[in-house]
Formats: structure tokens, C-alpha cells, sequence
């Protein structure tokens, strides 16, 4: 008995501590592309040669910014496109294939189900946890609140991603597909596609798994089926195609 | 307790080695050696030493033990974090199977903080304000990257693992312009960060993003280097020379160079030929021509429409034309980001073209059918001065204005001769005519126009402001002489008269439009704009009637009229834009007041129109990539004076036209659908597309042709006109082959209502085909393209019911080049028409037009080119075209350019450096 009351003495006591610590919550996150520097690289930077794109460029907004939000506990996390900032966008520049990505990520089972958006065909790409070689930096710095430390892998071969990842929450997860760090990924930069994801509020509330609605509709497939299906005819599109291959790949 | 937790501690490990038998354990514990709390959670991961690749994480139990394994033995980075605790990172050897490290004390920040604090005011050497080292006063190589030129740098050191410091700081944050850059991507590093594509280098302390938020400043720095790239800082020239000389006088020649420094652009061409090269091809003019002309705007709905005005020619293959032509284009732009742009060009424009063409035209009347020919031959130069100017300053980020200028002064002269005459089908003349007509104008103009545009920080909401003006001058002076003789009346007449005319305008408007978002997605748009226009028409006729005198004023072809017109509109717009539907619906209503003063007489005509133009169209948007919409646009269309009151003319004594005061204004109600779905990944893609629209009082034409084979035309109002089309397009790739076919096919209708000798004619004509095109493309080989399109035609009229005019043709088409050894190329282009014979007696109308060439590039760098091209090398390219139209069939034989074969030589030269020292930034390397 006296056990008992020590113990319950001892983790009310903990409780501060532990807050410290969290394994559920909300995050915000804010996408932002460099509209203008990935256009120029999409359309092989013909440059001032061409004064027609150069002028298009002019016309457009440097930023895109859109807006997803990632719910999670320790089982499940579920992340979802919210909106789109209002600016004008050039009806084409706007936005390209798998920009708006659902996905549902299961720490358990270690599988992950994304829906992905590829011009006229909706994906559902469902497979196990892709395995990322993380290389863990020095740095560290705040995101929302949080000290995050970086960590860089690469996907497509070649193409590197940075990931902020903080300590405090204990979920190995991340924006689009991203996890296998030592804590939740709240910043992320893809440097080629001139885009980053930064949290921007996380909300220490508890969520429901069951409230997550899984996408049904949509062609099955495992992400190197999903490359077949897409690559032979994106690879054929010079950069742009490249680009967007990147894209369906996050 | 302790026992139990072991215990359990025992089992788990038990469990856990039972599960992966090969690997290596490491365990261990955290534990807080000062204030004893816990360590629950603690994150710990291990690390490669040699490449800092994660290979295991944890986290500590209640007690702070931890339990991790990795795949082989060895040397490893511990990292051991908890927000209350500074970050332990140390290395640890693998011992055996299982290496128990013990237990790491963690020190609590608190104690850690007051410790850096006093280590970092040791280390501040600079405060606030921003150092700047402008990169091109320190020498690197060219391609070296920005690495190079920052160790370079007074006060920054990089070492050897690539950290860089700057001021003893370490820098956290790498900006290009103003974003993030990561230089982890070495490919990026290579691509962007040229040492020599950076023009400033600035090192800041930078504040914490809430800080610059909020704009409290917490006191929280980051040191921050922000490198400013140059703007494409590049100097040089490129340009082309082309030479080329045919058989049977046949040349084309063309030069033309641009020069660019920094943002400066001069450009200057010159172009001669009698081949139809009439001016700057698409790619050229981006490359050569002005800007000046050329506009490119986003609108609204996100849609970005470009137009250049007045480029190109009319041309239409008949005749033989000659041009010669210049240009000189200037463009900069000043101030911070391009603020202000200047574009000017001068361009010298002169063509001829010398045609002859035998047109046979075949009326249906009520009780009989009667040809009409016309031979004539005639020559037309044109020869223009253009100079253009126009300028746009961003006032500030929402505000911005633009203005042009354009002026044209030139002088055009034409001649023409022709016998036109008129027989029954028999053969029997009806009439005859011989007509001269000689005319010298002399052109000018001015155009002016300025813009001022704002938008606000509301999205959504705009104004825009613009007024423009524009005068015209134009005197010519001419001879007309007509000798014409009706048969069936008996009669000839002559006339032999000089002719002056005077025209000017002046025209100036303006026009206001606002957007306001009334909710998130729903826009109003409204509009308002004033034009007034002055315009002076005088003609006047002298007839050459020796014994009264070389110049005798004829006062019945004479005339001098003002006309004043001023239109008011008034416009609204409201729009729904949501994701998978757009709507929107609204119009303008206008007035015109027109006035006619007659110099002659001073009398006066008023007509005053209030003209309406509804609109409404819906768009569902499925996917990105597939929509319907439809849409109804109806406007109404006021008499023209020249209806109304036409100046009465007597250079074609066989047609006249008479007014008709009485005319009303006529409503046309456009209806039209269209459907598109692209698959993009399959290359599949449908596109449907139908109009229709009908007419309310449309304006048409009632015919009299008396027996002398003269007709009077008269505008009159009718109902019952209609048109409609239906067009369908399914494109798809046969993947193994490369092929991609196209197959389609349009039907277009069209009804018309009009009175002929005081009876009414509806004339319906129908016309459709399918076609089918396919192409196939391998990019550095072989192209080829192949398209067949038969269309059949169909004309009744109700006067004649028993005539009916129909006939096919089938065009077909093959394009096809192939790349050879030895940089030799080999392409032709084939051009197949057939047309069906009218009757046995119609002569051959099909055309077989092939062009064929053989170039060879020389040099490395493939600049210099040449080519023997052969056109129409059969000398098949007849020039004929056929038309169906109302209650008339006409055929047309024209000269034009036939078989030549051509020599030329093209040189691509350029010359590319940067602005000293370094060289341009390259994109494109990779």
C-alpha cells in the first residue's frame, strides 16, 4: 500500500515533466514554393532569350502557399490539405499533380496510405514505411515552439530532403510520406522543388483515430507501382516531367 | 519496486533477443544527477560516426534505461536529448553482443544557459547592423562556387567539414534573395551558387520569425548570411544571317543581330524577298523584334493572354509579292526590381504585290441563271514609317501605369484593270465593263493610350482607369475610267473622272472598370466607358470632259460629310467562381448618338441606338483536366451610316449600293457548348465543341438585277437567320509505335434570309467531314505527319429549288524530315488537294504541291547552315479557290508562286560573356 501511495506521489510529481513530452496532437503546416525559380527550372530556364516567359514570370506571384494540417497520436496520424492561400495564379502555373495529398500513416502496422491526385487518376498508394537513411545534423532550431534538430536523406536517387525533427513529440511521423526520425518532422525542405513545409502551430489536443476517413476511391497501388504507371511517360517531358516524378514521389 | 521493474526490464530484453537474434545491443541509462527527475522519454538515437546516418533511436523507460540494437558491431554517435536537459552526444564502441554504456548524467539547462551566456558575450564582435561585401570586388575563378568566394570574405571562415562562420559566429541561416537556401543538395549548390552569378553578399543578425512577425523584438538572433543573385548580368550579341538565290529570279535575304548588356536590348533586322517571307517569324520577333507592340496580361480568372498588334501580313497567296523590310528596337529597364521599363522600335515597311485574277461567279435568279467574269490585273505597294514607344512604372507593389505611343506615316498606291462582263448560261452578253482605276493615299496616324491599374490588399478587389486617342489623316488622289456598255438596253456611257479624297479622325475614350469581391467567391465586376469620335469624309469627284474643261466638279459623285459619334456603356459582371463550378452572368448597355452633317447642303441626320449585350456562362470543372461549359452571349448591332445613308460612288457601275433609313437594329443570341476531358498520362484527349446562334431583325440584303444585268443592293431587315456547327476531336498515342493519331470531323450549317429581284431567298448551306491526322515523333531522327480531311458541300436556294450546288474535296498532307550522317537533314512537305468536278466541262482543279530540301550543318557548333530547297517541284500549285455563298457560286484563278528551286546560306554568330569579372550565372548546368 505504501508502494501504492509513493508511486501515485511520484508521478503526479512527474506530470510537469512529462508535459514536456507528448505523443498526440495537432500540427499546422504552411507549404510554400518558389513559384518563379521552379517555373524557370520547369521550363529549362531558357531565360531572358525568351522574352514571352520572361514577361510570364513578371506577372506571377513569387510564392504559392498552401496550407495542410496533421492530426496524430501515437497509432495513427492522418495529414490533409486544408487550403490554399487567395493569390492570383496563372491557370496553369497553379497547381500541378500530387500537391493536395492525403495521408493516413499507421506507426503499428508501419504502413502508409496516401492518396495522390495525378492529373485525371487518383492514386491510392498503400505500403509499408519507405526506409529513409537519415543523416542527423548539428543543427538545431525552433519551429512552432519546438527545438528541432535537422536531419537530410535523399529520394529519387538524387534529389535531398531536409527534415526538422523535434524530441518532444514522440511520433516518428511527418508531412506527405516522411518519417523514421526520432520525433516528429516539423519543417521540411525539398530544395530542388524550391519548397518547404514549416509547422506553424501545433495544438496539444487528443485525437480520435476513428475520426480518420480513409480515401476509397482510387487506383491501389504500392509506390513502385506507382512510379511504373507514371515515370516511362513523365520522363519523356524533360524537366517539368522530372519535377513532377519528384513531386509524386514526396 | 526496483526488483520488479528489473525484472520486467530482464523480460523484455529476453524477448526482445529472442526476436532478432543478430543484432547488437546497446543499453544504458539517463538519469539527472542533481535534481533526481525524471527521465522518462528521453529521446536517444545512434548514429554512424562517418556519415551521421541514423541507425537506431529509443526512448528511456520510467527509470531512464534505454534499450537499443543495430546490425553490426563498431564505433557509433550517441545522441541523447530531453527539452529540460542539454543534448548529450558522445561516442560509443560496441562490446560483444550487448555493450552496456551505463549511466549518462544529464545536466539540466538551467545550469547550461548561464554558462553560455557568459561564453557568448566573450564571442560577439558585431553588432546589429548589416555587413555587406559586394562579390565581384573579390577574384574568383569562374567556376568556382560561392564557397570559394566566401572564404574570401574579411571576417568569414569556412572549415574544413563546410561549416561557415562569419564575425566568430556560426551561421545558421543561408538565404538567396531573401529565401532559405539548404545547402544540402549538392546539385542545387552547383546550379544556383556560381560564385560569379552572385552580385552581394550581406551578413545580419536576423530575428526570430515571431519577432519580425509580432515586430516585438524578443531578442533572439540568428546570424544570417543572404546572398543578392545578379540579374542575369549578362553582355554579348547573337544574331543571323541568312543569303539564299533561286532560279527564275526568285531571293530571299535576311540579317539581323540583338545586342544585350545588363537589361539594355537593341535589336535591328532586315529582311528582303519575293518569296512570301513577309516579316519576323514567331521566334524571331521574341528574339529581334520590339516589345512595344506586344502585351501579356493575367486576368481575373487566372488566364494569361498575349497579343502583338499589328504583326504579320494579309497575304493570302494570291499574286506575286515583294518585301522589303527594317527594324530597330531598343528596351531597358531601371530602378528596383525593374520598376520602370522603356521599349521603343522604328520599323520601315514596304511590299508590292503584282496580281492577275479570272473570277467566274454564277448567279441564280428566280427564272434565270447568269455568269458573271471579271479579269483584272493590278499592282499595290505599300510603304510605311512605324514608330512605337511604350513604358510602364510600378508605382508601388499594387499601383502601376503604362503608356503608349505609336505614329505611322506612309503611302500606298494601287492599280488595277479590269474587264468585267455578264452573260446568260447561253453565252449571250448581258453587259460589259472596262474599268482603270489608279490611287495614290498618303497615311498618318497617331496613337496614344495610358493605363493606371491598382489593386488592393483585399484580394479580389481592382480599379482600373485607362483613356486613349488616336487621329488618323488620309488624302489620295485618283483617276477612275469606265467604259461600259449594256447590251439589253442599248446603251454605253463613259466616265472619265479625277478623285480626291479627304479623310480624318479623331477619336478619344476612356474607360473605368472596378472589381469588388462581394463574398469569398462571389465578384462583382462593373464598368464604365465614354467615346467620342469626329470623323471628316470628303470625296470629290472632276470629270475630264474635254470641251467643259479638264476639271469639272461632278457634284453627284461629290460628297463632304461630319460625322459625330459619342457611345456611353454601362456594364456590370457578377461572378461565382467556386471549385467545381463558375458562373457568372451580366452585360453592357450602350448608347450611340450619331450625327451626320452634310457640308454640301448642311443637313443634318440624327440616329440614336441604345445597344444591349447580355451575357451568362457556365463552367463545371470535373477535374483539372476536364470541363463543360456553356454560354450565351447576346448583343445587338446598330446600322452602319454606310447603310443608312451610303456615299453614293460610281466605281463599279454594275453593283450600287442604296440606303435605307428605315433600318432597325438587328439581336443575335449565340448559344455555345463545350466539353474537353485530357488524359494526361495516357495521352488521351476528347474535345467537343457546338454553337448556334440566330438573329432577330438581322441586317441583310435585298438584290434587284434589272435586265441590263446592273445590280442594286438595299440593307434591309429579315428574319430567320441561323448558323450552327458541331466540331469533335479525339486524339490518342498508339505507344508502342510513337504514333499519335487525331480523328475528328466538323458540320457546320448555315441558313440565310434575303430578297432577290422582290423575292424572298432562304439559301441553306451545309458542309462537313471527318478527318483523321497521325504523327509520329522520335525528337533527334525522324519526323513524320501525315492528315487526310475530304469535306462535302451542299447549297440549295428556295428561288431555285431545282439547283443545287454540291461538290467534294478531299485535302490530304504529309510533313516528314529525317536527320542523316554527316549532319546532312532531309525533309518535304506535301500538299495534296482534290476537288471534285462541277460538270465534264470543268477544267482540273486538283493541286499536288511538294516542297523538298537538303541542308548540311558546318562547324562544331553547327552555326553555319546550307540548303538547296525545291518548291512546288512538280509546278502543280494552280492557284484557284472555290466558294458557296448565298445565291452565288464563284470560282477564282490567280497567279502565285510557282515551282523555284532556292541556294542558301544561314550563319547563326554569337558572342555571350558576362559583365567583368565573373561570368553570367548558368541555369542550365546541372
Amino acid at each position: 500500500m505504501k508502494n501504492i501511495i509513493a508511486s501515485i506521489i511520484f508521478i503526479s510529481l512527474s506530470i510537469p515533466c512529462l508535459a514536456q513530452f507528448t505523443g498526440n496532437g495537432k500540427i499546422y503546416y504552411e507549404r510554400q514554393t518558389n513559384l518563379k525559380m521552379s517555373m524557370k527550372y520547369e521550363w529549362e530556364d531558357e531565360g531572358d532569350d525568351n522574352s514571352w516567359r520572361a514577361a510570364m514570370l513578371e506577372k506571377m506571384p513569387k510564392y504559392q502557399t498552401s496550407y495542410f494540417i496533421m492530426s496524430f497520436n501515437e497509432n495513427k496520424s492522418d495529414y490533409v490539405f486544408d487550403k490554399d492561400e487567395e493569390t492570383k495564379m496563372p491557370m496553369w502555373g497553379g497547381k500541378g499533380p500530387a500537391k493536395e495529398n492525403h495521408a493516413i500513416a499507421d506507426y503499428s502496422s508501419k504502413t502508409l496510405l496516401v492518396e495522390k491526385e495525378i492529373y485525371e487518376t487518383k492514386f491510392l498508394v498503400a505500403d509499408s514505411f519507405k526506409k529513409y537513411t537519415w543523416k542527423i545534423q548539428d543543427e538545431v532550431r525552433e519551429i512552432a515552439g519546438y527545438p528541432c534538430r535537422k536531419a537530410t536523406t535523399t529520394v529519387c536517387d538524387s534529389v535531398v530532403v531536409v527534415a526538422f525533427y523535434t524530441d518532444q513529440i514522440m511520433v516518428s511521423g511527418g508531412p506527405e510520406s516522411f518519417n523514421g526520425l526520432p520525433g516528429m518532422i516539423l519543417g521540411l525542405a525539398v530544395p530542388r522543388l524550391y519548397t518547404t513545409w514549416y509547422a506553424t502551430k501545433v495544438d496539444l489536443v487528443p485525437f480520435d483515430e476513428t475520426q480518420i476517413k480513409e480515401p476509397k476511391k482510387g487506383k491501389k497501388v504500392t509506390s513502385k507501382e506507382l512510379e511504373a504507371n507514371i515515370g516511362e511517360k513523365l520522363s519523356s517531358w524533360g524537366k517539368y516531367g522530372t519535377s513532377t516524378l519528384w513531386w509524386a514521389a514526396l | 519496486m526496483k526488483l520488479k521493474h528489473l525484472l520486467l526490464f530482464a523480460l523484455l530484453s529476453l524477448m526482445y533477443f529472442s526476436a532478432s537474434a543478430q543484432s547488437y545491443t546497446i543499453k544504458g541509462s539517463v538519469k539527472d544527477t542533481v535534481a533526481y527527475t525524471t527521465t522518462l522519454y528521453t529521446s536517444v538515437s545512434v548514429l554512424n560516426v562517418k556519415d551521421s546516418v541514423l541507425k537506431a533511436f529509443t526512448r528511456a523507460d520510467e527509470e531512464g534505461n534505454f534499450l537499443l540494437s543495430v546490425d553490426s558491431p563498431g564505433t557509433y554517435i550517441i545522441i541523447v536529448a530531453h527539452p529540460l536537459f542539454a543534448n548529450y552526444i558522445d561516442q560509443i564502441a560496441t562490446s560483444g553482443n550487448t555493450t552496456d554504456i551505463g549511466t549518462i548524467g544529464l545536466v539540466s539547462k538551467l545550469q547550461l544557459i548561464q554558462e553560455v551566456v557568459v561564453s557568448d558575450r566573450r564571442a560577439i564582435t558585431i553588432k546589429g547592423d548589416t555587413t555587406e561585401y559586394a562579390a565581384d570586388s573579390f577574384k574568383v575563378r569562374e567556376f568556382d562556387n560561392v564557397d570559394a568566394l566566401l572564404k574570401r570574405l574579411p571576417g568569414i571562415e569556412i572549415d574544413k567539414d563546410g561549416n561557415i562562420k562569419a564575425h566568430g559566429q556560426k551561421v545558421q541561416k543561408m538565404m538567396v534573395d531573401g529565401d532559405e537556401f539548404f545547402a544540402d543538395d549538392p546539385a542545387m549548390v552547383a546550379k544556383m551558387l556560381r560564385a560569379s552569378a552572385v552580385d552581394k553578399v550581406q551578413v545580419f543578425d536576423k530575428k526570430s520569425e515571431q519577432a519580425e512577425f509580432t515586430g516585438i523584438d524578443d531578442g533572439e538572433k540568428i546570424k544570417t548570411i543572404n546572398l543578392q543573385l545578379k540579374d542575369n548580368a549578362k553582355k554579348g550579341y547573337f544574331g543571323k544571317i541568312a543569303a539564299g538565290g533561286g532560279t527564275d529570279g526568285f531571293w530571299e535575304n535576311q540579317a539581323m543581330i540583338n545586342s544585350f548588356k545588363k537589361k539594355r536590348k537593341i535589336a535591328a533586322y532586315g529582311i528582303m524577298s519575293n518569296t512570301n517571307t513577309t516579316g519576323l517569324d514567331w521566334d524571331d520577333s521574341n528574339k529581334y523584334g520590339g516589345d512595344a507592340n506586344s502585351t501579356i496580361e493575367m486576368r481575373d480568372d487566372g488566364s494569361m493572354v498575349s497579343y502583338r498588334e499589328g504583326s504579320g501580313s494579309d497575304w493570302n497567296d494570291q499574286g506575286l509579292p515583294k518585301t522589303w523590310t527594317a527594324g530597330v528596337h531598343y528596351g531597358n529597364k531601371w530602378l528596383e526590381k525593374d520598376a520602370l521599363k522603356f521599349n521603343g522600335d522604328y520599323t520601315f515597311i514596304k511590299n508590292t504585290t503584282e496580281a492577275y485574277n479570272n473570277m467566274r461567279t454564277q448567279y441564280t435568279l428566280p427564272d434565270t441563271q447568269y455568269v458573271n467574269t471579271s479579269v483584272s490585273n493590278s499592282f499595290e505597294s505599300n510603304e510605311a514609317h512605324k514608330i512605337g514607344m511604350s513604358s510602364e512604372y510600378k508605382i508601388d507593389s499594387l499601383t502601376d501605369m503604362r503608356v503608349r505611343v505609336s505614329g505611322r506615316t506612309g503611302q500606298a498606291i494601287s492599280k488595277s484593270i479590269s474587264d468585267v462582263g455578264s452573260t446568260n448560261l447561253a453565252g449571250d452578253a448581258i453587259n460589259s465593263s472596262h474599268q482603270q482605276n489608279d490611287n495614290v493615299s498618303q497615311n498618318k496616324s497617331i496613337d496614344a493610350s495610358l493605363t493606371l491599374r491598382r489593386k488592393f490588399t483585399k484580394v479580389g478587389r481592382s480599379f482600373s482607369a485607362s483613356i486613349n486617342t488616336k487621329w488618323t489623316d488620309r488624302e489620295s488622289d485618283g483617276h477612275l475610267f469606265t467604259a461600259n456598255n449594256f447590251y439589253a438596253l442599248g446603251r454605253t456611257d463613259t466616265v472619265d473622272q479625277r478623285k480626291e479624297g479627304k479623310n480624318n479622325s479623331l477619336t478619344f475614350g476612356s474607360k473605368l472598370s472596378y472589381t469588388e469581391p462581394l463574398a469569398k467567391k462571389i465578384f462583382l465586376e462593373v464598368n464604365y466607358s465614354v467615346d467620342v469620335n469626329n470623323n471628316q469624309t470628303a470625296t470629290y469627284s472632276y470629270d475630264q470632259i474635254p470641251e467643259l474643261g479638264r476639271d469639272t466638279l461632278n457634284q453627284l459623285f461629290s460628297s463632304d460629310y461630319i460625322f459625330n459619334v459619342l457611345t456611353n456603356s454601362i456594364g456590370s459582371n457578377l461572378r461565382f467562381n467556386y471549385e467545381k463550378v463558375n458562373f457568372s452572368f451580366g452585360g453592357n448597355l450602350a448608347n450611340a448618338s450619331f450625327r451626320q452633317t452634310n457640308n454640301f447642303d448642311n443637313s443634318t441626320l440624327r440616329y440614336n441606338y441604345i445597344n444591349f449585350f447580355p451575357r451568362a456562362n457556365i463552367r463545371y470543372i470535373r477535374t483539372k483536366q476536364s470541363s463543360v461549359s456553356l454560354g450565351y452571349n447576346g448583343r445587338t448591332r446598330q446600322p452602319t451610316i454606310n447603310e443608312l445613308q451610303p456615299i453614293r460612288q460610281n466605281n463599279d457601275p454594275l453593283n450600287v449600293m442604296i440606303g435605307n433609313p428605315d433600318l432597325k437594329q438587328e439581336f443575335t443570341h449565340d448559344f455555345n457548348f463545350n466539353a474537353n476531358d485530357y488524359k494526361v498520362l495516357t495521352s488521351r484527349w476528347l474535345n467537343m465543341s457546338a454553337n448556334y446562334s440566330f438573329t432577330q431583325n438581322a441586317i441583310s440584303q435585298t438584290q434587284n438585277v434589272d435586265e441590263a444585268g446592273r445590280r442594286t443592293y438595299q440593307s434591309i431587315n429579315v428574319d430567320g437567320n441561323m448558323r450552327g456547327g458541331l466540331w469533335l476531336h479525339y486524339g490518342f498515342k498508339i505507344n508502342p509505335l510513337k504514333l499519335n493519331v487525331n480523328l475528328g470531323g466538323s458540320a457546320n450549317y448555315n441558313r440565310n434570309n434575303s430578297m432577290i429581284n422582290g423575292l424572298k431567298n432562304i439559301s441553306n448551306n451545309l458542309a462537313y467531314g471527318p478527318s483523321v491526322g497521325m504523327y509520329f515523333y522520335s525528337d533527334t531522327l525522324l519526323n513524320l505527319s501525315y492528315s487526310i480531311n475530304p469535306n462535302y458541300n451542299r447549297n440549295t436556294t428556295s428561288i431555285r429549288p431545282d439547283v443545287v450546288t454540291d461538290y467534294w474535296s478531299l485535302n490530304q498532307s504529309f510533313n516528314g524530315s529525317i536527320n542523316l550522317p554527316l549532319r546532312f537533314e532531309l525533309g518535304t512537305e506535301i500538299e495534296w488537294f482534290i476537288r471534285q468536278k462541277m460538270d465534264a466541262q470543268d477544267q482540273n482543279n486538283n493541286v499536288f504541291r511538294m516542297n523538298a530540301y537538303v541542308s548540311r550543318a558546318f562547324f562544331k557548333d553547327r552555326s553555319l547552315v546550307a540548303k538547296a530547297a525545291g518548291y512546288d517541284i512538280f509546278n502543280q500549285n494552280i492557284g484557284f479557290s472555290r466558294s458557296v455563298n448565298d445565291n452565288y457560286f464563284m470560282e477564282s484563278r490567280y497567279n502565285n508562286i510557282r515551282r523555284y528551286f532556292m541556294f542558301s546560306l544561314t550563319w547563326n554568330f554569337t558572342k555571350s560573356g558576362a559583365m567583368a569579372p565573373a561570368p553570367a550565372m548558368d541555369f542550365s548546368a546541372e
